[in-house]
């Protein structure tokens, strides 16, 4: 549980621009609000989400079942096999340290032209920071720029709430991002087990990659949740007219005339690339799902949480 | 040296102003900051224009567009490249004013176009070269002699008209030899030929030759190129109507003839690309008194119309006049003369004794009898000479020859019309010869005996043989056949001769009288009995001559000429660059430079499309 000197601390340094608003006080305790929600739904589910049947160095006798092949030999009870003739092994519930990785993309379409969705983005790894560290777990922060950059070294317990703060305060969406080369350098190391999450719009100079990049995540041995935020103004093209085009990664412009046709042509390939996106995760085995900056936070976060079943079941 | 022929035209640059301010106050567009370009391009609009280089396309665009306006407005001042002729002592303009300089095109005739393009060479020329101006038609004329004097030149220049006469490549040829001599006076000289017509074959040596053309290939023009009414053989009451048309180009025109005012035919004739001349015979019956027969053609837009109309005088019809002069001439003879009609022959016989040169007759017929001396000037008949009359010889034969069958060198002279030499059988009495002029028609072994010519400018037929002694000859209708034959031939100049003229425009012919009036009731005064035909119509004099004169001719109602472009063509240029007048500017392109700023127009909308708008993005 969040103890009240952390929140009053992050209210606090809570910045006064309206750019940096997205840890306010009432955000947080929006936060813990949910983080009660979510630990009320898990006790009312059933236990063991979070449980694994492996053995481990903290162990607890929880029963006995008949040993089959590939079981672990060293989990014989060999006095029972001594009594009964019968091989069963010994069955302990282990607590497993749950790793988080939250990968936030830091390219300039992150932040603009629509900056709410540097607010939301910032907003859902704080708030998946907070939840992962509340629950005990240990959490990662990267950022995806030309390269894959690890913020901060992996954190645990809800101590490190301020330092995850700072840090998302600190970062600089800029530049022109390549997804593609950043999840191809993503090493887990020994952090290998986990809930990896890709905060991204997928935008840039060639968002037909952005698929092919996400495929990369695929090889990940734990749970991976593909977050796209996207503000609803991008679905919608502008209005008709000569307007100049200036690219937010690269600074490339063009000058075009915008008559309806070309609108309804950019409608089509905006929804057509989003399906595309979708399409290319669930082939993956992964969780796609499409964070709206016009939506409330809470009903979208509870949504992702309850997508995956890593991170919504713990403990 | 450029010099534009409409200078205001280039009040259209001020559109280039318009354009300024377009560039200058153009309404921004909208800048927008967008995450991606990809939704607003398609998978194939990849940014590729850096910001500068789109400066340097708005730039370029203004720049294309500015001058696409400068090109647009510098062709409606109409510019041509005139040469420059630096050294040039003597400059000899010389003008073709004929009926085809006259076509009206676009508002103004080839002749005044003519003498725009000449003005211009003229202000090219250095202030110290003198000027000379000749025209021609069917004759030169020298209109301005040399002289320093540029505006008498182009009030001369400004004062010439086409003259409704057609020049063909003769009189052009005189005219340019004309116009070399008097540009040898003071070398170097240059011939500046304003014509509608393509470069000579030859050009005149030792001076530079430049054509300044005129004329538009498209120009539509129909006209008359022939038109006669003649005699029909052995008719003197009806004619016939033959007219030839000629158009330019493939169009469709009416043809309408009157006589005396009534309209007596109305034809649509059609002229194809292939066919630009088409003919016409039409039989007529003049009135009691002869008539005016007049055509008349139009089509719409035509462009000359001193060719479009003929008038020809029509003689009222009278029989023709034979005198019988002869102490007894022979019976058959007489039968045959009796068989001809009054309306068409009408025979008054003379005694010898009765006999002098000027007997009112068209055909004088001697049978068996001859005068002293040959009657020069009269059309004669001679049947069975009794002795020779120089330049006629005469070998009588005592007892005569059969002939069977005459030999016929000619046989389809007019005089054996009808007559079949093989079928006839006669009796010869004398052989016939002639020191020039009478040609043999038959012969026999012994020789001619039946001649045909002209003598002393009058036509003459000699036969020597006796109807009465030949077997057959008085029983078939070779008989007449060959009297009538004779008569009418022998007759038909006189009968000519008393019909009114039929001239061609130019003409310059010998009329009585002191006055010359034209149908339209302009009058001209006349001077040692000669005149010079250089109206269309009909005319008369107060010495009782008449007639009409028309032009008559293909080249001119077909528009014959050479399209726009010879002014620097290579003749010229290789004649310019042999010449000792020296350096002429823009010998490899020079004349009407509207086609290429057309052209530029084109290439720079083109370009500017292309460079700038190609995808609608830039």
């Amino acid at each position: 549980m969040v103890s009240r000197s952390s929140s009053v601390a992050l209210e606090q340094s809570s910045p006064s621009g309206p750019d940096d608003d997205f840890l306010d006080a009432a955000f947080l305790e929006r936060l813990r609000a949910l983080f009660v929600q979510l630990r009320r739904r898990r006790r009312q589910r059933k236990q063991g989400a979070q449980q694994a049947p492996a053995a481990g160095h903290t162990r607890e006798f929880k029963d006995h079942r008949h040993y089959s092949r590939g079981d672990d030999w060293r989990a014989i009870d060999w006095r029972l096999y001594a009594r009964l003739d019968k091989l069963f092994i010994r069955v302990f519930e282990e607590i497993q340290e749950l790793h988080v990785h939250v990968l936030l993309d830091r390219s300039a379409s992150m932040a603009e032209p629509h900056a709410a969705k540097r607010r939301a983005a910032l907003r859902l790894t704080v708030g998946l920071g907070f939840l992962a560290l509340a629950n005990n777990h240990r959490v990662s922060f990267h950022t995806l720029g030309d390269d894959c950059h690890r913020e901060l070294p992996p954190l645990k317990g809800q101590g490190h709430v301020q330092a995850l703060v700072d840090r998302c305060r600190a970062i600089s969406f800029a530049g022109s991002g390549d997804l593609d080369a950043a999840l191809a350098r993503f090493r887990a190391g020994a952090d290998r087990r986990g809930v990896a999450f890709v905060l991204t719009d997928g935008l840039g100079s060639d968002p037909s990659r952005t698929a092919q990049a996400l495929r990369r995540l695929a090889a990940w041995p734990g749970e991976t949740q593909v977050v796209r935020i996207a503000d609803p103004a991008e679905a919608e093209p502008a209005p008709a007219g000569e307007l100049l085009l200036e690219a937010v990664e690269g600074g490339q412009q063009r000058r075009i005339w915008l008559t309806a046709t070309q609108q309804q042509q950019y409608r089509e390939r905006y929804q057509t690339w989003a399906e595309e996106l979708e399409r290319s995760c669930a082939a993956s085995s992964m969780v796609c799902s499409t964070w709206s900056t016009a939506l409330p936070f809470e009903t979208q976060f509870v949504e992702l949480l309850s997508r995956g079943d890593a991170l919504s079941g713990g403990r | 040296m450029v010099r534009f022929l409409d200078p205001l035209g280039w009040w259209w640059a001020a559109a280039l102003g318009v354009a300024i301010l377009l560039y200058v106050v153009r309404p921004r567009p909208r800048r927008l900051r967008v995450a991606t370009l990809a939704f607003y391009l398609g998978p194939l609009g990849a940014p590729s224009d850096t910001p500068w280089l789109q400066r340097l396309k708005r730039l370029l665009s203004f720049a294309l567009t500015a001058a696409v306006l400068l090109a647009a407005a510098a062709a409606l001042a109409k510019p041509v490249i005139a040469p420059v002729a630096d050294g040039l002592k003597t400059a000899v303009v010389v003008v073709d004013r004929s009926a085809s300089m006259g076509a009206r095109e676009a508002g103004r005739t080839r002749l005044a176009a003519a003498v725009d393009r000449a003005r211009i060479q003229l202000e090219a020329l250095p202030p110290g070269a003198a000027v000379a101006v000749v025209a021609y038609d069917r004759r030169a004329d020298i209109i301005v002699p040399r002289t320093t004097d540029r505006r008498a030149v182009l009030r001369a220049l400004q004062a010439l008209t086409p003259r409704p006469i057609a020049a063909d490549a003769a009189r052009r040829a005189a005219a340019l030899a004309l116009a070399a001599r008097v540009a040898d006076l003071e070398s170097p000289g240059a011939i500046w030929e304003c014509t509608d017509q393509p470069e000579p074959q030859e050009l005149p040596s030792g001076v530079a030759y430049v054509r300044l053309g005129v004329g538009d290939p498209a120009t539509i023009n129909v006209g008359i190129a022939a038109c006669d009414a003649r005699p029909l053989p052995m008719d003197t009451v009806h004619q016939e109507l033959y007219v030839s048309f000629v158009a330019s180009v493939a169009c469709s025109a009416t043809a309408e003839i009157s006589l005396d005012g009534r309209a007596i035919a109305l034809r649509t004739i059609e002229f194809t690309a292939d066919h630009l001349e088409e003919r016409m015979v039409l039989p007529i019956e003049p009135g009691p008194t002869g008539g005016l027969l007049a055509v008349h053609i139009t089509t719409p837009q035509d462009a000359l119309a001193c060719d479009d109309r003929a008038e020809v005088v029509l003689s009222p019809p009278r029989p023709l006049l034979v005198a019988l002069v002869g102490p007894a001439p022979d019976p058959f003879l007489q039968l045959a003369l009796a068989g001809f009609s009054a309306d068409h022959i009408v025979v008054q016989s003379v005694k010898p004794a009765d006999w002098k040169p000027d007997l009112p007759a068209d055909v004088l017929l001697f049978a068996g009898w001859l005068p002293p001396t040959w009657p020069v000037g009269r059309q004669v008949v001679i049947c069975d000479p009794p002795q020779s009359l120089p330049p006629l010889h005469v070998t009588l034969l005592p007892e005569g020859v059969g002939v069977d069958s005459p030999r016929a060198p000619d046989p389809g002279h007019p005089v054996l019309y009808g007559v079949p030499s093989p079928r006839v059988t006669l009796w010869q009495q004398a052989v016939l010869g002639a020191d020039s002029g009478l040609a043999p028609l038959w012969s026999s072994v012994v020789g001619p005996l039946l001649l045909a010519g002209e003598v002393h400018g009058a036509r003459a037929v000699v036969m020597s043989l006796a109807p009465s002694k030949s077997e057959r000859l008085a029983l078939l209708a070779a008989w007449p056949m060959l009297i009538g034959n004779s008569l009418l031939w022998a007759g038909q100049p006189a009968r000519e001769s008393a019909a009114p003229r039929r001239c061609l425009t130019g003409e310059v012919i010998a009329v009585r009288g002191t006055e010359l009036r034209w149908a339209d009731g302009v009058t001209a005064a006349l001077r040692g009995g000669w005149a010079e035909l250089d109206r269309v119509g009909q005319w008369t004099t107060d010495g009782g001559d008449s007639g009409t004169a028309a032009v008559f001719s293909p080249a001119v109602s077909g528009l014959k000429m050479a399209a726009i472009t010879a002014d620097g063509s290579p003749l010229a240029a290789a004649a310019a660059a042999a010449s000792p007048a020296g350096r002429w500017g823009g010998s490899w392109f020079s004349g009407d430079l509207i086609p290429l700023l057309a052209g530029v127009v084109a290439t720079l909308l083109l370009a500017e499309a292309w460079l700038c708008h190609r995808r609608g993005i830039h």
